[in-house]
C-alpha cells in the first residue's frame, strides 16, 4: 500500500519512517510560526470559505467525497452527504465564532492579551504549538473537525489519517489549499499516513510534538499515552457510551410517533457508531410494561422510515457477524420469556428485562429496557463510569433537573434532546471538557501597572484585502438569508470590490419599509433573542431597528472600549444620563458598556427629573457624565443657577450631537469638567462608527475599523471620493446580520483625515462636518422636514416651502422654522409686523400641538430658543446654482 | 443397532446418497433425543416452529434450529440425566464467557471413534508404534476439564504413547510457557528411535522452534499437530505454508507432516488437513456455510459463517450449531478424497468470539 500524505501544501507518495520526524516537525514549528501572525479573522475567513466550498453541490471535491466516501468507509451516499454537512456546520463562521466565545471568552484571547476587569490582569490564550491529532476511522469527518480546532487555536496540525479513511483528511486539506490565497492557514496542516504499531515513528513523533489528540478506541487512546514525555499534552478522547432515557410522564406528554422519529434519527446518524450513539434507551414503566411495548412497536416503524432517508451501511462481514450475535443471545432469551428480538431489514431491537448492562454491536442495533426504579438507569452507567458520554433525556422539565443531576453524578458527560445526540450544539464541551481550552497554554500577566490595549481592538493596523473577505462574507450572507438584498444584489458578483462601489445605497425609507411592522425584507432570519430599538422615523412615523443579542453585547463591547479610550475607569462613578425608554438605545447600552469598566454606575436618565438629577448627583458624587448635549448643557445651567457646590464632573461624555466650543467652554465651567470628548460617532441603525481619543481635534473620530467599512461619497451622485474629499459618510456594518446594513447613508457630512493620530493608534480617521441631509439633530431630538411640511400643510395662509435652521445661542442650540406667505406679497409695510405675528404663531402652535417631542423639548428648555419666522415671498434664500431651497441649515459647526 | 452408530461405523470420507440417508437417519434420532430430553432446547425450537416431525427429508436436517455458539456460554444445556455426565469440558477464553460441554460416556465414545476413523483416514493412526509426545497445552492433570486438553488426550490416543511432555506448566498459581523443558525434551526423543508426534497451539511451537538452535531428525513417521489458531497473535501469524516448511526442516519431518485441525469444543468433531494442507468435512458431521446477515446458506466457494451439524452427542444439545467462525466450502480436493473440503478463514466478529486460543498466548506475551 502507498502511503499517501499531504506536508504543509505539497501532496507525497512515499513511507514516513522515524528518520522523517526531525524535518517534518522543524517544518510544522516554522509553519506554525507564521501562523501566529495570521489574524483569527483570516483564519476563521479561510475555514469559512471551505466550508462554502464544501457545501456546494457543484463543489469538486465535494463530488469526489460522495463518489468516493461511501466505497471507503461504507457509508450511504445520503450519510456522507449528512457528514459534509455537519462539518460545514462546525466550520462556517458563527460556530467557530460562537464557540470560541464560550471557550476562551472571546476573540480576544487569541489574536492577543485579553484584559479581565475581574482578575485586574491580561490573559493569552497561547497555541500549543505543533499538535498531532489522530483520528479514528467510526466518523470520517471527525479528523478534519479535530484538525481545524487545532488551526483556530493557531496551532500547527499533523492529522495522522485512520486505516479505514486515508481519502477525506486529503480531500480536506486540499480544500483548505485552494481557499487559503495566503497559504499560512494550509501550510500549517500536514495528513500523515502511516500504519499504526510503527513504534520508532510514534516514539519520534511523540518526542517532538507539543500535543497529541487522540480520537478512537481505547487501546488507541493507551498506546499514544505510553511512554509520552511529561511535557506532551495528550487529550485523549476515547471510546464513549450513550443512552437514551425516556420518563412515562415525558412519553406521555409527547407524540409518539415523534419520539421515535427522534431516537430512530440518533440510532441511524453514523450508524450509530459516534461516540455520543445510543446503544441502549431506557423507558420508565409505572404499569406493567405498556408503555415499553408501545415504544418498541413504534420504534421498529420509525427505523422503518429513517432507512428510506438513509439507506444503511454496507457492513463488513465482522459487523454482520457481531448483530447476529447479539440477535442470537437475544432470541434465546426470548425463548426463556427475557427478551423480545425485534428485525428489520435494516435494524435490530432488542427489548430487555434484564437491567444488565449492554453494549450494542452498533450499526442499527438497539437495545430498549423498561425501568421502574431510577437507579436501574444510573447502576449500570456507573459501573461505565469514565466511558459514559451522552444522555439523551425525554422528561417534563422538572424533572429534567434532578435526572440531569443523578446522571452528572453517574458520569455522564452531556444531557441533550432526543434526535439530537449525533449533532452537537457548537460551544458544548466533549468529553467533560472544553477542546478548544485544551489546545492552548494560557497564558497570564499579573497586575499591569497600566493597561496598554485600549483601543487596540478597536481600531488595529489596517490590511484591504481582509476587510474585502469580510464584505463579500457579508454580501453573501445578506444576498443568502435577507429577501431584501436577494432582490437588491440579485446576479451580483462579488469577486471585485469595484463591484461594491456599485451596490444601491440603504437610506432611511428602505429600513423603514422593510423591517417590521412594514415589512421584515431587511431580516434575515426570525426575529428572536433580539432587542427592537427606535430609530427616530420619517413623516412622524416611527422606525426600528434590531439587534441580536448577540450583536448588542457586541456593541457594548465597543462601547465599553470606547469610554475606556475617553479616560473612564475603573475608579470612576459614572452617571449615565441618555434618555430612558421607549425603545431607545443608548441609556441601555452604556449601562452594559459601563459594566464592562467596573466602574459604579448611576442609571439616572436624561428624562428624569431634573432635581431628583441633582439629588442623585450629590449623593454619589459622580466624577464622569454620559448624555446628549442638550440635556449636560442644561444641568450644568441648573448647577450654576442653584449654585449647587462640590459638584466636580472630571470627564463629560457626549453622544448624538456635537458639543461647539462654547458649549464646552460653558460646560468646564460649570462643572468643573476637564476632558469633553465624544462617547462614540453612532447611530441606532448604522451602530458604533467612531470614536475619540484624549488627543483627538475637535470632531475627528478613529474609525472603528474591525467593525465598519466607511466610504464617503458624493450626496449628490452618489459616486465615491478620493481621499480628503468632504462628502456623506456611508456604512456598512461589518458584524451585524440579524439586520445587515449595506451602504447605509448616515446623512452626516464628514472628511477622511490623512496622517496618524497623535494617540499612536492605526486605522483611518474621519472628521464630521455636520448634517448633509434633511434631519436635524438639535436640542436632543431629531427633526425631519417631511413632519414640518405636513403640519404647514395644515396652516392657512402659508406657503409650504420651509427651511430648518439650526445656529449656536450660546451653550445651548437656537431652532428657527422659516417659511414664506402670499400674505405678505403686497401687504403694505406698516401692516407687516402683525400679520407676521399672527401667522408666525399660527405656525408655532401647530408645530407645537401636532409635535410632542418638540413640545417637551421646548418645554424643557433644552432648546436655547425656538422661533418661527414667515418671509414674503422669495425670502427664504434660495441656492444660487438650482434656485432650490436647503431645507435644512446646521449653522452649528461653523466658525 | 441405532442409525447414530451406524453412521459413526462408517469410514470418514465416503460421503453419498447413502450417507445422506443415514445421517438423516441419525439426526432425526438425535434430534427428538433433544428436543425429548432438553426442556430448555425444545423450548427454543418452539420458538422457531421446529418439531421433530419436521425433520423428513435430507434437506429439513439443515432446518434443525441451530443454537449459535455463544448461547453454550450462557447457559446450561443437558440433554438427560445430569448424573451420567462423565466429562464437563470448558473452552478457555477470557470475556467471562466460558463454554461448558456435557459429555457423557456415549458421546465420548462415539467422539473417540470419530477422531480415529478421521484420522485412519489419513493414515495418522499406529497403536503398534509407540510414539513420544511433546504437547504444546495445558498439563490435562491440571487443566482436565479444559477442551483443549481432552482433544490432545485424544490425539494421543491415535497411537500407542512413549513419553509424553507438557509444554505449559501450572506453578500452583498460573501457566506458564516452559521452553528449555520444551527443548530437553526433544533432546531426549531425539536419543530414542520412535516416531515423534507435536501436538498444539502453533505459536508456540513456532515460538519454541525459533528459540532453540537444535535441528532433529524425527522421521517421516513423525508428525506435527497444530490446532486453535493464532487468535492473539494473529499479526504475527506464519503463512502456512512457511510454517511447515520451517518446522518440518527443524524437526526434520516431511512439511507435508505438519497437519492443522479445525474445531470447536461445543461441536466436537475435528476437520483435519489432508497430505495437501486442506481441511476435510467427515461423514459424521454436516457444514453449511450461511450469510451472517440473512443466515441463508451460500453455494460453495462463498464466504460466510460455519453452521455445523452432527448427530452424535449424546448428553449435550449441540446437534445444529452457528458458529461466527467465517469460511467457505469447496467441493473437491485434490486429495482425491470424496469429501467436501472446509477453508477457516478466520474468526469472525467486532468484539472477536474468544476462541481457546486467546488466554494461552496472553501466557505467551506475559
Amino acid at each position: 500500500m502507498t502511503h499517501d500524505h499531504y506536508l504543509f501544501g505539497r501532496f507525497e507518495s512515499r513511507d514516513l519512517t522515524a528518520a522523517d520526524v526531525p524535518a517534518l516537525v522543524a517544518e510544522a514549528r516554522a509553519a506554525q510560526a507564521a501562523l501566529e501572525r495570521v489574524p483569527l479573522t483570516t483564519l476563521l475567513n479561510v475555514l469559512d470559505a471551505a466550508a462554502a466550498r464544501w457545501r456546494d453541490p457543484a463543489y469538486a471535491g465535494r463530488r469526489l467525497a460522495l463518489q468516493h466516501m461511501p466505497e471507503v468507509v461504507g457509508f450511504s451516499k445520503a450519510m456522507v452527504e449528512e457528514a459534509l454537512d455537519a462539518l460545514c456546520g462546525v466550520m462556517q463562521r458563527a460556530s467557530l465564532e460562537k464557540q470560541i466565545r464560550l471557550e476562551l471568552g472571546g476573540r480576544q484571547a487569541l489574536d492577543g492579551w485579553r484584559f479581565v476587569p475581574a482578575y485586574q490582569g491580561y490573559l493569552r490564550a497561547q497555541a500549543l504549538g505543533v499538535v498531532l491529532h489522530v483520528s479514528a476511522g467510526n466518523v470520517f469527518v471527525s479528523g478534519a473537525d479535530s484538525l481545524l480546532h487545532g488551526l483556530i487555536t493557531r496551532n500547527a496540525s499533523l492529522l495522522k489519517v485512520s486505516r479505514a479513511d486515508p481519502l477525506f483528511p486529503l480531500l480536506f486539506a486540499r480544500s483548505l489549499r485552494e481557499v487559503d490565497a495566503d497559504g499560512a492557514v494550509a501550510r500549517a496542516v500536514a495528513v500523515l499516513s502511516f500504519r499504526g504499531g510503527d513504534a520508532g515513528l510514534e516514539r519520534a513523533l511523540k518526542a517532538a510534538v507539543d500535543g497529541i489528540v487522540v480520537w478512537g478506541g481505547e487501546e488507541a487512546v493507551r498506546a499514544w499515552r505510553a511512554d509520552l514525555p511529561g511535557h506532551v499534552r495528550l487529550l485523549g478522547y476515547g471510546p464513549k457510551y450513550s443512552v437514551a432515557v425516556l420518563t412515562s410522564q415525558g412519553l406521555l406528554s409527547s407524540a409518539l410517533s415523534e419520539v421515535c422519529a427522534r431516537v430512530a434519527r440518533d440510532v441511524v446518524l453514523w450508524e450509530q457508531r459516534a461516540c455520543s450513539s445510543p446503544q441502549v434507551v431506557y423507558v420508565e414503566e409505572t404499569d406493567g410494561d405498556v408503555l415499553t411495548d408501545l415504544f418498541v412497536d413504534e420504534l421498529a416503524r420509525a427505523l422503518d422510515i429513517a432507512a428510506e432517508a438513509y439507506p444503511p451501511a454496507r457492513l463488513t462481514l465482522d459487523e454482520k457477524i457481531e448483530i447476529l450475535r447479539h440477535r442470537e443471545l437475544g432470541r434465546m432469551a426470548q425463548a426463556f420469556g427475557e427478551a423480545v428480538v425485534l428485525t428489520g431489514r435494516t435494524w435490530t431491537v432488542i427489548r430487555e428485562r434484564s437491567t444488565e448492562f449492554r453494549f450494542s454491536p452498533l450499526n442499527r442495533t438497539l437495545y430498549v429496557k423498561g425501568f421502574r426504579r431510577w437507579d436501574e438507569v444510573l447502576e449500570p452507567l456507573r459501573s461505565m463510569r469514565g466511558y459514559v458520554q451522552t444522555a439523551a433525556v425525554l422528561a417534563l422539565p422538572r424533572e429534567l433537573r434532578t435526572m440531569a443531576t443523578d446522571l452528572a453524578r453517574a458520569g455522564v458527560d452531556r444531557i441533550t434532546e432526543l434526535g439530537g445526540m449525533g449533532t452537537g450544539t457548537p460551544g458544548s464541551p466533549h468529553d467533560g471538557s472544553y477542546q478548544l481550552q485544551d489546545l492552548v497554554r494560557w497564558v497570564c500577566i499579573e497586575s499591569p501597572r497600566e493597561r496598554f490595549d485600549l483601543g487596540e481592538h478597536l481600531a488595529p493596523a489596517s490590511e484591504a484585502s481582509k476587510k474585502w473577505a469580510r464584505l463579500q462574507d457579508l454580501l453573501a450572507y445578506a444576498r443568502e438569508h435577507s429577501p431584501f438584498y436577494a432582490e437588491r444584489l440579485a446576479g451580483r458578483s462579488f469577486e471585485d470590490y469595484a463591484e461594491f462601489e456599485r451596490l444601491p445605497f440603504l437610506d432611511r425609507t428602505h429600513i423603514y419599509h422593510n423591517t417590521p411592522p412594514q415589512g421584515e425584507g431587511l431580516l434575515t432570519g426570525p426575529l428572536e433573542k433580539a432587542y427592537v430599538f427606535a430609530s427616530g422615523g420619517s413623516t412622524g412615523e416611527p422606525k426600528f431597528s434590531f439587534y441580536s443579542y448577540e450583536e448588542f453585547s457586541e456593541v457594548t463591547r465597543l462601547l465599553g472600549e470606547i469610554y475606556q479610550v475617553a479616560g473612564v475607569t475603573a475608579r470612576d462613578v459614572v452617571g449615565n444620563l441618555f434618555m430612558a425608554g421607549n425603545l431607545w438605545t443608548s441609556f441601555i447600552v452604556a449601562n452594559e458598556a459601563l459594566e464592562q469598566i467596573g466602574c459604579v454606575t448611576l442609571p439616572i436618565a436624561g428624562n428624569a427629573d431634573i432635581d431628583l438629577v441633582l439629588r442623585y448627583m450629590k449623593l454619589f458624587k459622580p466624577t464622569v457624565l454620559l448624555g446628549l448635549p442638550s440635556m449636560l448643557i442644561q444641568l450644568a445651567e441648573f448647577v450654576k443657577a442653584r449654585n449647587v457646590k462640590d459638584v466636580h464632573i472630571r470627564t463629560m461624555l457626549y453622544g448624538g450631537e456635537h458639543v461647539g466650543p462654547e458649549a464646552q467652554e460653558f460646560l468646564r465651567d460649570a462643572l468643573g469638567c476637564e476632558t469633553i470628548i465624544s462617547a462614540g460617532y453612532a447611530s441606532v441603525d448604522a451602530g458604533p462608527v467612531g470614536f475619540q481619543c484624549p488627543q483627538s481635534p475637535r470632531t475627528v473620530h478613529h474609525l472603528l475599523y474591525e467593525y465598519q467599512f466607511l466610504e464617503i461619497v458624493d450626496p449628490e451622485s452618489g459616486k465615491v471620493l478620493p481621499r480628503g474629499s468632504a462628502g456623506e459618510i456611508v456604512v456598512t456594518n461589518l458584524n451585524r446580520r440579524l439586520m445587515p446594513i449595506i451602504r447605509y447613508r448616515t446623512g452626516d457630512l464628514g472628511r477622511r483625515v490623512e496622517g496618524t493620530c497623535p494617540c499612536g493608534r492605526g486605522g483611518p480617521s474621519f472628521e464630521l462636518l455636520g448634517r448633509c441631509d434633511d434631519v436635524l439633530r438639535v436640542g436632543a431630538m431629531s427633526i425631519y422636514p417631511e413632519e414640518i411640511e405636513s403640519v404647514l400643510a395644515t396652516v392657512e395662509g402659508v406657503s409650504r416651502l420651509f427651511q430648518v435652521v439650526a445656529e449656536r445661542a450660546g451653550a445651548k442650540d437656537r431652532l428657527i422654522i422659516r417659511t414664506e406667505s402670499p400674505l405678505l406679497a403686497d401687504v403694505q409695510r406698516i401692516a407687516k409686523p402683525p400679520i407676521e405675528e399672527a401667522l408666525a404663531k399660527r405656525v408655532e402652535d401647530a408645530l407645537l400641538e401636532r409635535n410632542s417631542e418638540l413640545a417637551l423639548v421646548v418645554r424643557e428648555g433644552w432648546l436655547g430658543d425656538f422661533r418661527v419666522e414667515v418671509l414674503p415671498p422669495g425670502g427664504i434664500p434660495r441656492i444660487r446654482r438650482t434656485g432650490k431651497i436647503r431645507k435644512v441649515l446646521d449653522l452649528r459647526m461653523e466658525g | 443397532m441405532k442409525a447414530v452408530d451406524a453412521l459413526i461405523a462408517a469410514p470418514a470420507f465416503a460421503h453419498g446418497s447413502a450417507s445422506d440417508a443415514l445421517f438423516l437417519e441419525a439426526m432425526r434420532e438425535n434430534f427428538r433425543h433433544h428436543y425429548e430430553g432438553c426442556a430448555d432446547y425444545a423450548r427454543w425450537c418452539g420458538l422457531a416452529g421446529f418439531a421433530p416431525q419436521d425433520v423428513r427429508a435430507y434437506g429439513d436436517v439443515f432446518r434443525i434450529p441451530y443454537v449459535y455458539v455463544a448461547n453454550f456460554k450462557r447457559r446450561k444445556f443437558v440433554t438427560g440425566d445430569e448424573s451420567r455426565v462423565a466429562l464437563t469440558l470448558t473452552s478457555s477464553g477470557t470475556a467471562g464467557e466460558k463454554s461448558a460441554i456435557y459429555l457423557d460416556r456415549k458421546s465420548l465414545a462415539r467422539i473417540t471413534k470419530i477422531v480415529h476413523h478421521i484420522y485412519g483416514a489419513f493414515g495418522m493412526t499406529d497403536r503398534a508404534a509407540r510414539t513420544n509426545y511433546l504437547c504444546f497445552t495445558y498439563d490435562p492433570r491440571v487443566a482436565k476439564d479444559l477442551g483443549t486438553a481432552f482433544s490432545d488426550k485424544l490425539l494421543t490416543g491415535l497411537t500407542a504413547v512413549g513419553k509424553v511432555h507438557y509444554a505449559i506448566r501450572w506453578d500452583g498459581s498460573d501457566f506458564s510457557l516452559d521452553r528449555p523443558s520444551c527443548w530437553k525434551a526433544l533432546d531426549r526423543y531425539a536419543r530414542e528411535d520412535r516416531p515423534v508426534r507435536v501436538v498444539g497451539f502453533p505459536a508456540f511451537i513456532w515460538e519454541v522452534m525459533r528459540e532453540n538452535r537444535r535441528r532433529y531428525d524425527f522421521g517421516p513417521n513423525s508428525y506435527v499437530i497444530t490446532g486453535g489458531g493464532w487468535k492473539g497473535l494473529a499479526d504475527r501469524e506464519i503463512p502456512k505454508p512457511e510454517f511447515r516448511r520451517r518446522v518440518g526442516e527443524w524437526l526434520g519431518i516431511p512439511p507435508s507432516n505438519v497437519r492443522d485441525l479445525y474445531g470447536m469444543v461445543e461441536h466436537g468433531v475435528p476437520y483435519c488437513e489432508c497430505e495437501h494442507g486442506e481441511m476435510h468435512v467427515p461423514v459424521y458431521s454436516r457444514v453449511a456455510v450461511r450469510d451472517p446477515g440473512t443466515l441463508q446458506i451460500l453455494p460453495d466457494g462463498e464466504t460466510g459463517i460455519f453452521h455445523f451439524l452432527t448427530p452424535y452427542l449424546n448428553s449435550f444439545p449441540a446437534i445444529s450449531l452457528l458458529t461466527s467462525d467465517v469460511g467457505r466450502l469447496h467441493a473437491s480436493c485434490p486429495c482425491g478424497r470424496n469429501a467436501p473440503r472446509l477453508e477457516l478463514l478466520g474468526r469472525g466478529g467486532v468484539t472477536k468470539h474468544k476462541g481457546c486460543a486467546i488466554a494461552a498466548l496472553e501466557v505467551l506475551s506475559s
